[in-house]
């Protein structure tokens, strides 16, 4: 790319925002249609200041994670979480993080392998945020009232 | 029931399920073989925005 033309440059920009549009479209129309049949809704995506998304959607995130490892992800990879129809659980989980394997994006070349998730993540995301406090699960308090009715 | 979509949707439907839940995940793209429901999620939203969808 650093040796295309001017109006190499262009045509490739023209393209990327007729893409971004079509994007934005699409996520827009799924949030309308949730609203109006009042589907609960969780939208992840990845947080950045510059993040179209953070720029120039009319909603705010309910959650933001700046750091994944923290809560058992391989990567950095700041995140942020919408919450539709429904407020984030405000649970807090006292148990132990099982080790895993820092990477960064720059180290990781393989496209799907940069974009996997830890399970253990996706579990401890679903437990904080998500779901009610399970009676029997005791490694869990719950420090609010938000509700997320599923 | 729990419906996730696009891309890591299998991820949280494994964890959802073990943890007691009913759940489904969606999207165009089967590459593990492990999708619940091989759908174009785009039309689907296109369609349901328009009035009419068959899982929206």
């Amino acid at each position: 790319m650093k040796k295309w033309s001017i109006s190499q440059k262009l045509k490739y920009s023209i393209e990327k925002v007729e893409e971004m549009s079509k994007f934005y479209g699409l996520i827009s129309k799924l949030v309308v249609v949730c609203i109006e049949k009042q589907i609960p809704l969780i939208i992840e995506n990845p947080y950045s200041t510059q993040h179209f998304l953070t720029r120039y959607w009319p909603l705010q995130p309910g959650v933001i994670d700046n750091d994944r490892r923290i809560n058992g992800d391989s990567y950095k990879k700041p995140t942020q979480y919408w919450f539709i129809n429904c407020n984030p659980k405000m649970n807090i989980l006292f148990e132990p993080i099982q080790e895993v394997k820092f990477k960064t994006i720059k180290t990781e070349r393989n496209q799907v392998e940069r974009s996997m998730i830890q399970p253990q993540y996706a579990n401890r995301f679903l437990r904080q945020y998500v779901l009610p406090k399970n009676k029997n699960d005791l490694n869990v308090f719950t420090i609010g009232e938000e509700q997320c009715e599923i | 029931m729990f419906h996730l979509l696009f891309e890591q949707s299998g991820t949280f439907k494994n964890e959802l399920i073990k943890l007691g839940y009913e759940a489904k995940d969606y999207d165009i793209l089967n590459d593990f073989n492990q999708t619940d429901e091989v759908v174009d999620i785009f039309a689907e939203i296109e369609n349901a925005a328009e009035g009419g969808a068959k899982h929206l």
